[in-house]
């Protein structure tokens, strides 16, 4: 999208146009909820429209590109994700019965849901294996697609940090993708 | 496994230093596989829908009114609590001066400088006077009277005070005894009847004030007994029968021939009002103004 393009739909959202904010949830909104999933979060969907909720609340003092705003976003359902963390500490809830969630669960292939599960698995046995800190900045930079100094604001980091971070992650996944085709089993799930 | 990373530049490697290991690449390709998936339709119009509800909420008109707090620098303005103490402040002392203002306004009112300019009139009027100046004083003595606030004693002792000091006479010689009896003063000209107007000034301001402006021979006319009535308002605590005006004016040197009428000193609380008030104005020419 072009920069000029994204100003207008900014300025079209501050507006009220909801076309406008259509547009801007088509946008991010695949991503953030990638980045609420991978970091565990208890209901990605309801924490999604939390974070979109806010950002219709604040976009008024928000100034910048797309680049900025993709930062911005991140920035807030960084923070909503933190704080859903504290609230499940706080009342741990239990979780729903296999049949309750199937029966809520979109139809899908079977071949397609078998792969796409192993590759998932496969992925979050990996990510499982990073500090907190790795997970963070790694997820920000591949989910979100955010630079060194974007990750950096989100996560409250210098840059520099960011960087170390992400070297020893990425060594990390390279360490544990070499530790899997080592052992017998493969992946363990 | 391989791990080439040949074909790319530095800054590609700088910005994505997964980019060239296949099992780096492989990783990050699945990250996003796994996590970065469209949006169910129904998911998605569900949060669309809470959105376009919280925009009606949160950009209504009301809301929109206050869009100039949106700007950047002033929202942090009045995010910062010492700013928004400083502008409350000045609040507080812009209000207070404004009405510090108009308690000023309201002290200078048009009514006391009325009364103001009525008494520096009376002040101002010679002696002798003259039959305009007479008519000037009796006037501005009017709006005085009718614009003062002043009530009781206060009253009848401003005039007095002023006209006294306006026509070479003595407020201290207003001597009123206990009984109220007024003493006619030695200004009066002789021959001049006492009037309502001139006895309530005599009453009221001594005896220097009420010869003045006693015209000879005249007799009492309608604003004579009215502002004599009004200005001995003063008096109205003081006893003054007829008789003794009469006697009083007798004695003094400026009422020989003058002939008091009841009316003139019906003011007095103790005196004895004449009943007939056409009864002062049966002698004597009518008072020239």
């Amino acid at each position: 999208m072009v920069d000029d393009n994204f100003e207008r739909l900014l300025d079209s959202a501050r507006s009220g146009e909801e076309a406008a904010w259509t547009s801007l949830y088509r946008e991010l909104a695949p991503q953030v909820r990638g980045y609420l999933r991978a970091r565990g979060a208890m209901e990605p969907d309801d924490l999604l429209a939390e974070v979109f909720l806010q950002v219709v609340r604040d976009l008024g003092s928000f100034s910048g590109g797309r680049k900025e705003f993709c930062a911005w976003v991140f920035t807030i359902a960084h923070h909503r994700l933190l704080d859903d963390v504290r609230r499940a500490r706080r009342r741990p809830s239990e979780p729903a019965p296999e049949e309750v969630l199937e029966d809520h669960l979109p139809p899908m292939d079977a071949e397609e849901e078998a792969l796409r599960s192993l590759a998932t698995d496969r992925v979050q046995a990996l990510v499982a294996g990073l500090s907190m800190d790795q997970r963070t900045v790694l997820l920000l930079r591949i989910v979100g697609d955010l630079s060194i100094e974007q990750v950096a604001r989100v996560s409250g980091k210098t840059p520099g940090a960011v960087k170390a971070l992400q070297r020893r992650g990425l060594a990390a996944v390279k360490r544990l993708i070499s530790d899997r085709e080592m052992s017998p089993e493969g992946v363990s799930p | 496994m391989s791990n080439t990373r040949r074909g790319f530049t530095l800054e590609d490697l700088r910005s994505q230093p997964w980019l060239g290991d296949e099992d780096l690449d492989a990783f990050v390709h699945d990250v996003k596989d796994a996590y970065i998936v469209q949006i169910d339709p129904e998911t998605e119009s569900r949060h669309i829908r809470l959105i376009v509800d919280e925009v009606r909420v949160v950009w209504s008109p009301s809301e929109a009114r206050a869009s100039w707090l949106r700007a950047s620098w002033l929202r942090a303005s009045w995010q910062s609590r010492r700013l928004r103490l400083a502008f409350q402040l000045a609040t507080v002392m812009a209000l207070g001066t404004v009405f510090a203002g108009g308690l000023a306004v309201a002290a200078t009112g048009p009514n006391e400088n009325a009364n103001e300019n009525a008494l520096a009139a009376v002040a101002g009027a010679g002696e002798p006077i003259s039959t305009g100046a007479r008519a000037g004083f009796v006037g501005t003595l009017l709006d005085y009277i009718t614009n003062s606030t002043a009530e009781g004693c206060d009253f009848g002792q401003g005039v007095a005070t002023i006209a006294s000091q306006g026509q070479g006479g003595n407020a201290a010689a207003c001597s009123q005894s206990d009984d109220g009896a007024v003493t006619a003063g030695e200004d009066t000209p002789k021959g001049s009847r006492a009037t309502g107007e001139a006895h309530s000034a005599g009453r009221a301001g001594g005896t220097g004030a009420q010869g003045g402006p006693t015209t000879q021979g005249g007799t009492a006319t309608a604003e004579e007994r009215s502002g004599g009535r009004l200005g001995g308002r003063s008096d109205e605590d003081h006893a003054s029968t007829a008789g003794d005006h009469a006697s009083d004016s007798g004695q003094g040197d400026g009422a020989q021939g003058s002939r008091a009428r009841g009316e003139e000193h019906s003011q007095g609380a103790g005196g004895k009002p004449t009943e007939d008030p056409a009864a002062d104005v049966r002698k004597g020419p009518p008072a020239d103004l």
